[in-house]
């Protein structure tokens, strides 16, 4: 925790590495899965002497198993994936206290640096359910706990019972405007996008105050549309009025108690150059491996993101995700997730012909 | 970096003057230090009228050939095509693997496994086949069934939509369309525009007036301004693709036209206890190889899972070091397909959750190639699983193999070929089942990749369909 809060000071890479083999050697021993994994590839805790040699687990394994370096009793929060198809198990991350209270204090500090890096308390307008409704979703959690943190009065969250209203939303944005209060908007990608379609049926757009600023989560792929991020980000500034370097989107994923942000909104105020990507908070590792060979690609290339989290104390720190990512000189961008051979060839996949129209 | 060139198109020779541009595209391909750039026509609707006015006019050259030596000069095609030192054929090869990812020896293997079932005798046999006598596409033939004179005849004009995924496939279409005596216009795939037109060059070398009975070229699929003119001037059209292009071809055809289609299908394998001796079992690992490794499991008639029933001599997990030794020696004799970077991450994904269930102690088995070339995995699956391809396949064990039906009955209609390997007791249960379900070939374990051309592709009598017959009563 305490090299959370200084990271931002004096990242340091002997001690990261240090850390990171720490907690290495405590879930090899704490999680019995994780340790056949890591004996069956030859990586026990004694012949890995840098955190790029730490086992990855498959995302898969947060399906198959409770991945919990504590005793179970001690799980009193878990959150759950999506879980996009039906029939398919759910990814579960459990939370003792202790471990809520590292994620929030990662949280926290990954906003203060790539959200507000200018301080200030802003009114959040959040397309996400509260975590009452939703008590799984971890991103309803983490906006909960910005919301407690940097919000102003009035901040609140957009999906209720009805849904997600757009109305609602344009008349909070309205009023922002008239009492110029910088507003917060952050919430699930899609849902941007559902209040962009009601936005262009109304001819509705927003000037919203200076200091206002988005933050998307989730994607753009889903419910039968799919678009780039640049579009996405020429949305908001048509709609909303806020240019291009004050909206940013997060990589969040249940597996991982960190997320990852553009560094762009950070970089407008810190003054350093560099093109949009997602940076590693100091606490965290990313690489973008040829899963051809499980060696690290070239900066510009492309390959599939392994990403090393060490607020994941008490589950597995070092996760191999499915992910598609092409690696920056900055950090990392993220592309998509694997489809696979889906449809090529004339050979069917039971996907396509089980998929209802 | 070495530079390619090829035509992705072909013309009769008196068109060419009609072309008024090409454009080119070019595709690079890094990690092989090539590039490959094609050239194609511009395609206007004026133009494409004239080709289907010119080649619906060659249709009374092919009525004046005897049947024979239509078959004839297919044969010598195919002849030019089954020897490796044939230019056209090494310079296809090496195109076609840049372009589909498949190594050199899949497409020749690919190209050796379509001609060797189209010689002059499997083309006459298919004809007797699906017609009764290849003599009735000649003129009026007395038919002793019928008791009076039939004649077969093709439509003025048939068109083909080819895919790209198994080299030299477009070719049946050609053979099918020239053997009812019909021109054909193929639109060729973007992905593999190489083999059609030097198949098309091979004809007209061999017979310079057969070659202005068909013309490749190629447009973006789905372009309806070119296609629906195209598409009203055919009598046939032969579409491969997915069951979207295929049902969008459907959709957009006058009703007089006829459709033949064959979009994605799957395949799988059953064997029977009685099958898994100890004294069988490696030859039937290498059959298994062969079958799942050729084509690179690509084509609608590779496999995608095995089902082995329990209770021989060798059970289905004994198996499984057998298949490996087989697809190592598969590996070996053919090389595999260049891996994306995108099939690549699913494989290795599928990699660790297989690893992760073996570590659990769960009652799964995966053994791999370290770089993805090759998996196998036995799973007691609850479900037909569709494999990523790339000679991946799923070994599901079965205590009873009448159990199969729960996993085929879900995907009734979409499958294509069964391996099957039961003692002569069961044969004809397990074939009168795969008959209900829609399989449309049955044959033996290492026989899944090299079907005849007597074999009723998608359950259809392809050349059958392409006919129309007249009946003379009066003589």
């Amino acid at each position: 925790m305490e090299y959370i809060q200084n990271s931002g000071v004096t990242p340091d890479e002997d001690t990261f590495n240090r850390l990171a083999l720490e907690v290495f050697s405590f879930q090899y021993s704490r999680i019995p899965i994780y340790q056949r994994l890591c004996d069956k590839r030859g990586a026990a805790p004694g012949a890995v002497s840098s955190w790029r040699d730490i086992p990855g687990i498959s995302t898969e394994g947060f399906k198959l198993f409770e991945l919990f370096s504590k005793p179970p009793a001690e799980a009193i929060r878990i959150f759950s994936t999506s879980g996009t198809t039906q029939g398919v198990k759910k990814g579960r991350a459990l939370f003792s206290d202790e471990g809520l209270e590292l994620m929030n204090v990662a949280i926290l500090e990954n906003a203060r640096r790539c959200l507000f890096p200018e301080g200030g308390r802003y009114r959040f307008l959040i397309i996400a359910p509260p975590p009452e409704k939703a008590p799984h979703m971890i991103m309803a959690y983490g906006m909960e706990q910005l919301k407690k943190n940097y919000g102003l009065a009035g901040s609140r969250f957009l999906i209720g019972e009805q849904g997600f209203v757009p109305e609602e939303l344009a008349r909070e944005l309205r009023q922002a405007e008239r009492e110029n209060t910088p507003v917060a908007l952050i919430g699930a990608s899609l849902g941007f996008l559902s209040f962009f379609d009601f936005c262009a049926q109304q001819k509705l757009s927003f000037d919203l105050p200076q200091g206002s600023r988005t933050l998307d989560a989730g994607g753009y792929k889903g419910k039968g549309r799919a678009i780039a991020q640049d579009e996405f980000i020429s949305l908001i500034t048509r709609f909303l009025g806020i240019p291009p370097d004050m909206s940013i989107n997060l990589l969040g994923m249940t597996e991982l108690g960190s997320q990852f942000y553009d560094n762009i909104l950070k970089n407008r105020f810190s003054g350093s150059p560099g093109a949009r990507c997602k940076e590693n908070p100091p606490w965290t590792r990313t690489l973008v491996l040829d899963p051809r060979t499980m060696q690290e690609v070239p900066v510009g290339a492309q390959g599939v993101l392994w990403h090393l989290d060490l607020t994941n104390l008490e589950r597995v720190a070092a996760i191999q995700t499915d992910d598609i990512g092409r690696r920056r000189e900055q950090g990392f961008e993220i592309l998509g997730r694997a489809r696979g051979s889906e449809a090529r060839g004339c050979s069917l996949s039971i996907e396509e012909i089980t998929r209802k129209p | 970096m070495k530079e390619l060139s090829a035509k992705g198109y072909y013309l009769p020779e008196p068109l060419l003057v009609d072309v008024s541009g090409f454009s080119y595209s070019v595709h690079e391909f890094p990690e092989l230090d090539t590039v490959i750039r094609v050239e194609f026509p511009l395609i206007t609707p004026g133009f494409l009228e004239k080709v289907i006015v010119f080649l619906k006019n060659k249709k009374a050259y092919l009525e004046s050939l005897p049947i024979a030596a239509i078959a004839d000069i297919l044969d010598r095609a195919s002849e030019n095509w089954l020897d490796d030192t044939f230019p056209k054929k090494i310079a296809a090869v090496e195109a076609i693997s840049l372009f589909t990812g498949f190594s050199p020896e899949m497409v020749r293997e690919s190209i050796k496994v379509e001609h060797l079932s189209s010689r002059k005798k499997d083309l006459l046999r298919a004809l007797h086949s699906e017609l009764g006598d290849p003599a009735f596409l000649d003129g009026f033939h007395y038919s002793k069934e019928r008791g009076l004179l039939s004649k077969a005849t093709g439509p003025e004009l048939t068109a083909a939509i080819f895919s790209s995924n198994i080299p030299g496939l477009p070719h049946l279409s050609v053979m099918r369309s020239f053997l009812v005596k019909s021109p054909i216009l193929g639109k060729a795939s973007r992905e593999e525009p190489i083999f059609p037109p030097l198949y098309a060059e091979t004809l007209k070398e061999l017979d310079p007036e057969i070659g202005n009975c068909l013309a490749i070229l190629s447009w973006r699929g789905g372009d309806e301004a070119i296609e629906n003119i195209l598409f009203d001037h055919c009598g046939v059209i032969i579409v491969y693709g997915s069951e979207e292009t295929c049902n969008s071809v459907s959709k957009r055809v006058p009703p007089a036209t006829r459709v033949i289609s064959h979009s994605h299908r799957v395949g799988f394998g059953a064997v029977g206890r009685e099958a898994l001796s100890k004294k069988e079992a490696p030859g039937l690992a290498q059959k298994i190889a062969y079958d799942v490794s050729t084509f690179d499991q690509f084509a609608c008639i590779s496999p995608q899972v095995y089902f082995l029933e329990e209770g021989g001599q060798v059970s289905p997990k004994d198996f499984m070091p057998l298949l490996e030794q087989a697809m190592k020696s598969q590996e070996r004799n053919i090389p595999p397909a260049r891996l994306n970077l995108e099939d690549a991450a699913v494989l290795r994904h599928l990699h660790n959750t297989g690893e992760l269930k073996e570590l659990a102690g769960e009652d799964v088995v995966l053994r791999a190639a370290e770089n993805l070339t090759w998996t196998i995995v036995y799973e007691p699956l609850k479900e037909f699983l569709s494999s990523p391809l790339h000679r991946f396949i799923r070994i599901v064990p079965l205590p009873d193999l009448k159990d199969i039906v729960k996993y085929l009955a879900p995907i009734k209609g979409y499958m294509q070929n069964a391996g099957l390997e039961v003692g002569e007791a069961r044969r004809s249960e397990f074939c009168n089942l795969f008959a209900r379900l829609g399989v449309s070939r049955i044959c033996p374990a290492g026989k899944m990749p090299t079907p005849s051309m007597m074999w009723h592709h998608d359950g259809l009598p392809c050349i059958g369909e392409m006919v129309r017959w007249t009946d003379a009563e009066m003589f």
